[in-house]
């Protein structure tokens, strides 16, 4: 059966929702960026005006002066976003059950059932932005297709405030010619390396060999082929199913560099912790780690190792975290400029624990037993009632850190 | 090089020696037996952390070396025709093995790199039956780690002293341990040999009384057993202590039929789908029946089995496979499983003596 699928993107969201609440800056260039002195200078989100100027998400905030001299830059509010974007779902929610979030911005919609309702694709769209302007008084672009791949790449067509359809019959004349890297799971590498094979359209993707594919790419050749000949079928997630987590992590840019283990260490246990709340809120055990550190000279290398016994505990994560440091990083000629912790292998935290008699794993349960303690009395009397003593004389810390944002399995 | 030999002595020899050889190595040679022909025929595999030899008669016409690629020399002599075989080889290193009437022609490599055995001193010696040291790996090798982060784990603990002689694997969830009586008084000695060395040795080994002699140093062991020898690298390091692991007593003792306990959990097996799934098998008493009992996302087991029981009520879970592969290696008609609450230690024994202890920590809920 043909289905009728929307996307729906936010256009500019995080500056649009700045612009709610300060209509004064209405009209004027504006970037949502990072705090410059917490070195997380880059644009996060940019107004209309902003991006006539060329400014472009993810550029330093240096470069957006130097091409807008009078852009105004104001510091992200993630609780608002959040807040918007539990709003503009909650009026998803009134013309189909199947929403899935991808991101605080955008979602797909499965609206199939509801056309004999509503109207046609088209018609339920524009209904959805009127409705969407009226209450939040935001615009967004949606893209209506038959699979979750074209709706997307529609929304990206026509902005702001628009409706494009990619329908069965046409899709060849209007994907086609488009670039591949507009299709969603084509990014710069893959982009680069079809390049290299003379593919630069999604029509041409479309016409390869899946088989040269498969070798190009592995097996997400073979998905990329079929999305670029119409054949996707993964269906719209129902409202409130999210998708598995797959893992779990946190990262900081630190204020200023690290020169030394010990303040490696004060950041990890940090993050370990964040990682840790979040495991025992997931009912989640880590039975792997991964760790990201980028160096002040912005190589980033990714290590990681198993973990012997499943865990929950930050004192567990942040021990092997540590070893992972100690063997795989030199402090000669470089420093560390940002650190992340990732909880890697995940498994149920309700399946029943093998008990060990190794002397490390009663250290390990007694860990395990005084993170969970921890982890309830925050939870119980609010967040940091109860910390390592280490955590308080964290220097390198950014100071404002806005509350992590599970991206995209709209967890909030 | 020319020889002529018996077709079925050459396809054993090539089995056992093939045990040893490299699957994936960076050296190309370690892929290949070496065979030397002098008064004999002298095969060898060896990856560098184990060798295999193995000699066997023949009559040598010309001696000589070569190295030939050991699947395809182990694939055709299995398919041999004739009763006896003659092996040739040119200076060009091309290989002429004839048997009946077919003749194969395949290339072989130069013997001169491939690597020498480590010499192994004649200092501590230690023999036994065959069919004794292949019961003792039989029934502990389920339990050496294959954790490689746990390297001193990866093997099993051959420990002599006085007349016992004691085999021991351990991997952090469960021991196996098998002690034996000596006729002699043996020398004291204490080694942890590899877990793929043992397993390629159980399957070498006899069941009979013919004799198998160790000789140990510091870094190697030999096994020599009929015309074969085996040299493996021990693991170096320390072996946990075991002893304080097995608990002195216990909080439930019971004695149960082996083989109905093993029936019943591997019926409790059936239903689980997939290895990711942790399920935990539950075993607890109602008076004098053990009730083993299962519930996975397919379905559930209930079942009953006779047994004596002394001391406390119990209610634990399992895994189940750990269970079974102890099960498994008991001999004994009946067992006595002691346990010690729900998340101590739990150890079956032999009802009589103590030739061996399987210790199982259960799953906490």
């Amino acid at each position: 059966m043909k289905r009728t699928i929307l996307h729906i993107d936010m256009n500019s969201f995080y500056a649009s929702v700045e612009l709610i609440d300060h209509p004064e800056w209405r009209g004027r260039p504006l970037a949502v960026g990072g705090s410059q002195e917490d070195r997380h200078g880059i644009v996060l989100a940019k107004s209309e005006e902003a991006k006539k100027c060329g400014v472009k998400t993810g550029e330093a905030l240096w470069e957006a002066r130097q091409k807008c001299p009078d852009i105004l830059i104001v510091p992200p509010n993630y609780e608002k976003y959040i807040y918007y974007s539990r709003r503009s779902r909650e009026i998803y929610n009134q013309y189909t059950s199947q929403v899935e979030s991808f991101g605080l911005d955008e979602c797909w919609l499965d609206v199939t059932g509801s056309t004999h309702l509503l109207g046609d694709g088209i018609d339920i769209a524009d209904r959805l932005r009127r409705h969407v302007k009226q209450d939040l008084n935001l615009t967004a672009s949606v893209g209506v297709s038959f699979n979750k791949v074209f709706a997307k790449l529609g929304s990206d067509l026509k902005k702001p405030d628009a409706t494009t359809v990619i329908a069965p019959d046409e899709f060849r004349e209007i994907v086609w010619p488009l670039p591949v890297d507009m299709m969603i799971g084509i990014g710069r590498a893959t982009r680069r390396r079809l390049q290299r094979f003379n593919i630069y359209t999604l029509g041409q993707l479309a016409a390869c060999d899946p088989e040269f594919l498969r070798n190009l790419l592995g097996i997400n050749g073979i998905y990329l082929w079929h999305f670029a000949n119409g054949r996707d079928y993964a269906p719209v997630l129902e409202v409130g199913e999210a998708l598995p987590i797959k893992s779990v992590g946190n990262g900081v840019t630190c204020r200023a560099d690290l020169h030394n283990e010990r303040e490696v260490q004060g950041i990890m246990q940090e993050l370990a912790q964040e990682v840790s709340r979040r495991l025992f809120e997931y009912e989640l055990c880590a039975r792997g780690i991964q760790v990201t550190i980028k160096t002040n000279d912005l190589y980033t290398r990714q290590h990681q190792s198993p973990l012997p016994f499943p865990t929950q505990s930050s004192r567990r994560l942040c021990h092997v975290a540590m070893e992972l440091f100690r063997a795989n990083f030199s402090w000669y000629c470089q420093q560390v400029r940002a650190l992340t912790i990732r909880a890697i292998a995940l498994i149920s935290a309700r399946v029943p624990r093998q008990q060990s008699y190794l002397q490390e794993y009663r250290r390990h349960d007694h860990f395990e037993r005084l993170d969970r303690a921890i982890y309830e009395l925050n939870c119980r009397y609010g967040k940091h009632t109860v910390c390592y003593a280490g955590q308080t004389l964290n220097t390198k810390m950014p100071r404002i850190r806005s509350e992590v944002v599970t991206l995209p399995t709209g967890r909030l | 090089m020319k020889l002529i030999c018996q077709t079925s002595e050459l396809k054993d020899a090539i089995m056992n020696t093939q045990r040893a050889v490299a699957v994936r190595s960076t050296m190309q040679i370690l892929d290949g037996l070496l065979i030397e022909a002098n008064q004999d025929i002298l095969l060898t595999g060896y990856d560098m952390e184990m060798g295999i030899t193995c000699r066997i008669p023949a009559e040598i016409i010309e001696p000589g070396k070569i190295v030939i690629t050991a699947k395809m020399l182990s694939d055709i002599a299995r398919k041999l025709p004739g009763e006896t075989v003659s092996i040739e080889v040119d200076d060009q290193l091309k290989v002429k093995i004839v048997s009946g009437k077919s003749e194969f022609q395949i290339k072989g490599r130069e013997a001169d790199t491939f690597p020498v055995l480590p010499e192994v001193a004649k200092e501590n010696e230690l023999t036994m039956s065959q069919a004794t040291l292949k019961n003792m790996i039989r029934q502990t090798i389920f339990a050496v780690s294959t954790d490689e982060q746990r390297h001193n784990l990866n093997g099993a603990l051959l420990k002599c002293a006085g007349n016992l002689i004691e085999m021991v694997a351990i991997d952090g969830f469960r021991l196996a341990l098998r002690r034996e009586e000596s006729p002699v008084e043996l020398p004291n000695l204490e080694f942890i040999i590899h877990g793929k060395a043992l397993r390629e040795l159980m399957n070498i080994l006899l069941d009979d009384k013919a004799a198998i002699t160790l000789y140990t140093t510091m870094n190697h062991i030999k096994f020599h057993f009929g015309n074969v020898t085996m040299v493996s690298r021990l693991i170096q390091g320390e072996f946990m202590n075991y002893d304080s692991l097995l608990p002195s007593s216990s909080q439930t003792q019971i004695v149960i039929n082996t083989l109905k306990l093993q029936r019943a959990i591997e019926r409790s097996m059936l239903l689980i789908e997939s290895d990711n799934l942790r399920y935990p098998v539950n075993f607890k008493n109602e008076d004098n029946v053990l009730v083993v009992h299962e519930t996975t996302n397919v379905g559930i087991l209930h079942e009953e089995i006779e047994i004596d029981i002394s001391g406390d009520n119990f209610d634990i879970d399992f895994n189940p496979s750990y269970f079974i592969d102890a099960l498994r290696a008991v001999d004994d008609e009946m067992i006595s499983i002691n346990f010690n609450g729900q998340v101590g230690p739990c150890v079956v024994n032999p009802i009589e003596g103590d030739k061996f202890a399987y210790l199982i920590m259960p799953l906490r809920r």
